[in-house]
């Protein structure tokens, strides 16, 4: 499946891209995951949260939309 | 009061803000605006919490102070302009760090929190204690041109730890002193945070309990997301009946330890955790040689009831191995903010 990824704060820096379309094997979020290691290692040492639907999923839930958000932890200050 | 005449707040809600109280961690970028309308909304208590002290590059975001200023302790600084702007309130200093001995009775006193914290540690500690005082904590989150507000624990709703279940690596996210921030951000998002803490208040509209909301400045487009609340998490500290230890994880400012603050008397073990090679070597009473990147497990220091300082070449990789050993909940331990050669001519003028 076709699916587009739109990053959050620090994630943009880190894949160098506000969003992307990418290719996923399945409609599973480890599929999602593994693909998103795979392009950028640097994102297995960041917690992040995945939303679709403005909806936060878990690694348990189908992916059925088109597009997809991720972000991390903002600080503050 | 111009709130009196909106329905919705009216005397009532007017009387409802002057009982309630507030506290406020961090007297920064985001507490400086929430701090002033929640004094001008008339709020009847503010505590501020911030033991830092005002710099240069403070001023453009943290619109409580000006040149005059610098140098001078935030938290009493900014109560001092809060007095001006409103007389009739009670205005409390706390010039010190929110730490894991004074964060509980000091947030007990309050109706709720508002997260100005830059940093993740202060922020976790902030919401176990909330969490397990049943108290709404209003955050704030900060990145360049973005911004992060929700509320948590809200009638038992969900907590920061149900969004981010632990706190990330040391240095994993950048704070604003790092990253820079646009000016404005901050106030906008303090804005956010006020507004969420007066609907809180006088009971009206949805407080963002169980949603996150994304603001980019520059597209100015937002989004609300929407998380449920994870009871493991919860639970997690519930049982715990204290802030887990994760949440001083990278609290390493309270146990940053000078030579100037050490006696000959003390007996001290000393943990060198630069690699071996590294010099100068040094030979003190009691040292454990324990090159950071060979740590496995901190076990062997758990028994040991002696005052424990890590130290390395410069005062950074103390830093993380100090957080590490509170991971794991070693006790009196601290790192040492000089590095190796500093302590050599200490440890040989002994």
């Amino acid at each position: 499946m076709e699916l587009k990824v739109r990053y959050f704060g620090q994630l943009t820096e880190l894949v160098g891209k506000q969003e992307e379309e990418i290719q996923l094997q399945s409609n599973r979020v480890s599929d999602l995951k593994e693909t998103l290691f795979q392009n950028y290692p640097i994102l297995k040492k960041h917690s992040f949260q995945i939303a679709q639907n403005n909806q936060i999923i878990g690694e348990q839930t189908k992916l059925e939309t088109t597009t997809v958000d991720l972000f991390p932890p903002f600080s503050g200050g | 009061m111009r709130h009196q005449q909106i329905p919705e707040i009216g005397t009532v809600g007017q009387e409802r803000l002057a009982n309630a109280s507030v506290l406020v961690v961090g007297a920064g970028g985001l507490g400086c605006p929430a701090l002033q309308y929640l004094a001008s909304s008339g709020v009847g208590r503010l505590g501020i919490v911030d033991p830092d002290t005002v710099e240069l590059s403070n001023l453009a975001r943290q619109i409580l102070y000006n040149e005059s200023d610098l140098e001078k302790n935030k938290a009493l600084c900014a109560q001092e302009k809060l007095k001006q702007l409103n007389p009739s309130i009670e205005i409390e200093a706390h010039p010190f760090a929110l730490n894991h001995t004074n964060a509980f009775s000091l947030i007990q006193k309050y109706d709720l929190v508002i997260d100005g914290t830059d940093n993740f540690s202060t922020r976790y500690l902030i919401s176990d204690c909330c969490l397990l005082l049943d108290k709404p904590m209003v955050y704030g989150g900060l990145f360049k041109f973005e911004g992060q507000v929700s509320v948590f624990n809200y009638q038992e709703g969900p907590s920061y730890r149900c969004l981010f279940p632990n706190p990330p690596n040391l240095g994993e996210v950048p704070n604003c002193s790092e990253t820079g921030i646009l000016s404005v951000a901050p106030g906008l998002i303090g804005l956010y945070q006020a507004t969420e803490v007066l609907k809180i208040i006088l009971g009206i509209g949805n407080p963002l309990s169980g949603k996150l909301l994304s603001i980019h400045l520059l597209t100015q487009k937002q989004v609300l997301f929407e998380f449920q609340k994870n009871p493991t998490e919860i639970e997690r500290v519930k049982t715990n009946k204290n802030p887990l230890p994760s949440s001083i994880q990278d609290c390493v400012l309270d146990f940053e330890i000078s030579l100037k603050d050490l006696t000959k008397e003390e007996a001290l073990h000393w943990i060198d955790v630069r690699k071996l090679k590294e010099t100068p070597r040094l030979k003190l009473p009691k040292l454990t040689e324990m090159p950071l990147e060979k740590w496995k497990s901190v076990e062997l220091f758990r028994s040991d009831l002696t005052k424990k300082i890590l130290f390395c070449q410069s005062g950074k990789r103390s830093k993380m191995a100090l957080s590490k050993m509170k991971a794991q909940g070693i006790e009196n331990c601290f790192c040492l903010k000089e590095g190796a050669e500093v302590l050599k001519k200490w440890s040989e003028e002994l």
